[in-house]
């Protein structure tokens, strides 16, 4: 799949205009501040819905403007398909092909793109639900329909702890039994996915760091020894006292750690900011080989400031290890091109105030 | 103009109607035969008077017991509970079904405070208890709150012996598998039928 053309109107600095991206590299060089990064979040922006920098309407559109939108010409296989995101009067629309979509969930089958930037490092050493986020992104990249897993579970949650609060306690066990079904599914999609990662994580990190003791990941789902739902229920009224007294449900996927582990210790509490860097990088890597391997179709990358971040080394080896795409956008400081060569694949854009020019 | 704008509000805040389609309405309505509009706010104004709950099923009815109850020619060993009035035109306007209904006025949902006490379960078992019925049929929504109402009539059930199934869902009739959604599919898929038994 390739963009083969982005318009942006009223999106942060950018200027109005229609930029043809339909080269396998599209290169933005400028300085800190003019747009780089925000091209690459309009490009993630037409491809999901959303940003992936903030969930505010408001930042996104540019200052003292209300409405925005962006519209994208993206070929996948055979078909072209045109996408437009609009914000107007604080609501979000979205169409295909002109016609709109109700739930933001019908594009995940026309473009996937993967991002990687500074933000990513939270998914390895943040919060729980951080990484939790990570993991379900990423399940939900190869799976669809664990979207609506997801939906479902936080909305029995959210009925559970309204009954904990104040409601009918006989309906306590219909809530365990759903929740419980509708938890193991989720730790079985978990479990299958760390397995899945740690089929390609171990060795990616070990080639572009090498370093020879390998990092795994390990999930720690908060139900543990769980195979049935009768377990999970038998759980969930063990803990019904400690619900009760903190009005919610104390156990479950919402709980749900995953840990990094080299020679048997914890990985994170004791890397350096490189190492959890690389390790950042490399799992948004493992997710772009899994969606190759698994779905068949290559995915768009968006590397922002990423490089940048790696010593010279570490970065050429992680240049070598990403091929797997159909179409990459980069961000670089001006003179920090890693693109020597000219070529037909590649297009560079000098990214000033805003305005893209094609040098 | 104060009386138009009371007016759009007051359309806006009828269902599936948003601020232009009230306007438009409203302007509609004042370009109208006058007649035509005493009508309408006559029908408007004398419809909660004509209309109440059918004292057996709880369905809308302009008599004491409404026409479903009231016809004899009707299978009276099928029960379909639905969550709402609208539910059961929506059923008898497909007409494939020939049973009884009960009308549960809800769903169950703790977040918005309804629970089993506030729905109509009550007159629902009484029924079951004194009428012959063979099988219950569960036509709640296929969300959340239908999913849990239809879960909480299998569990105040358990220990009679009655027939308890639940609509199907799936894949749309006429539709094309291509275009069907994957959550859609999915189910369809886990509630596959066998076609050589």
């Amino acid at each position: 799949m390739i963009i083969e053309s982005l318009r942006t109107y009223n999106f942060r600095n950018l200027s109005d205009s229609t930029i043809d991206t339909s080269n396998k590299h599209v290169l933005l060089v400028g300085d800190n501040g003019q747009g780089k990064s925000n091209f690459i979040e309009a490009i993630y922006f037409a491809c999901y819905g959303s940003s992936f920098r903030t969930r505010l309407q408001k930042q996104i559109t540019r200052f003292s403007k209300n409405d925005l939108s962006v519209i994208a010409s993206i070929k996948n296989g055979d078909n072209t398909y045109k996408i437009k995101v609009i914000f107007k009067d604080g609501k979000r629309k979205t169409y295909i092909n002109d016609n709109e979509i109700k739930d933001r969930k019908e594009l995940l089958s026309i473009c996937t793109c993967i991002v990687f930037s500074h933000e990513d490092m939270e998914y390895v050493n943040g919060s729980p639900m951080m990484q939790r986020k990570f993991f379900d992104q990423t399940i939900s990249l190869l799976n669809n329909p664990y979207i609506d897993s997801m939906r479902l579970y936080n909305a029995v949650i959210k009925q559970r702890n309204a009954l904990l609060k104040n409601g009918d306690e006989s309906l306590i066990g219909i809530y365990n039994k759903k929740l419980a079904d509708i938890g193991l599914e989720i730790q079985r999609q978990r479990t299958w996915i760390t397995e899945k990662c740690n089929e390609i994580f171990p060795t990616l990190y070990e080639k572009i760091s090498e370093n020879p003791l390998p990092v795994t990941i390990i999930y720690n789902p908060s139900w543990k020894a769980t195979n049935c739902s009768e377990d999970i229920i038998r759980i969930l009224e063990n803990s019904y006292n400690r619900d009760k007294k903190y009005e919610m449900t104390t156990s479950g996927p919402h709980r749900d750690k995953f840990m990094f582990i080299q020679d048997e210790r914890d990985f994170i509490s004791t890397a350096s900011t490189g190492q959890i860097r690389l390790t950042a990088i490399v799992m948004k890597l493992v997710q772009s080989v899994l969606y190759g391997n698994l779905m068949k179709n290559r995915p768009i990358l968006l590397l922002d400031d990423v490089l940048l971040e790696l010593d010279i080394s570490k970065r050429e080896r992680f240049l070598e290890n990403i091929y797997d795409y159909d179409q990459a956008f980069f961000t670089f400081l001006p003179k920090e091109s890693y693109f020597k060569e000219k070529n037909t694949d590649n297009i560079t854009f000098k990214v000033s105030d805003g305005v893209l020019e094609s040098i | 103009m104060k009386s138009i704008d009371e007016l759009i509000r007051s359309f806006s805040r009828l269902p599936g109607i948003g601020n232009k389609s009230a306007s438009r309405i409203v302007y509609h309505l004042i370009e109208q035969n006058r007649n035509d509009n005493l009508m309408f706010g006559e029908l408007i104004s004398t419809i909660q008077d004509k209309i109440h709950l059918c004292s057996i099923c709880g369905s809308f009815t302009e008599t004491d017991i409404c026409e479903v109850c009231n016809d004899p020619s009707r299978d009276r060993s099928l029960l379909c509970i639905v969550e709402q009035p609208q539910d059961v035109f929506t059923i008898e306007a497909s007409g494939v079904y020939n049973g009884m209904y009960h009308v549960l006025h809800g769903a169950i949902s703790p977040l918005d405070g309804i629970g089993p006490e506030q729905l109509s379960f009550g007159e629902m078992l009484n029924r079951i208890n004194s009428d012959e019925f063979i099988e219950i049929i569960l036509a709640t929504n296929p969300t959340e709150e239908g999913d849990t109402t239809a879960l909480y009539v299998m569990h105040v059930l358990k220990h009679k012996e009655i027939k308890v199934t639940r609509l199907a869902s799936g894949l749309p009739v006429g539709g094309d598998l291509e275009y069907t959604d994957k959550v859609t599919l999915a189910r369809s898929l886990r509630g596959r039928i066998p076609m050589n038994s």
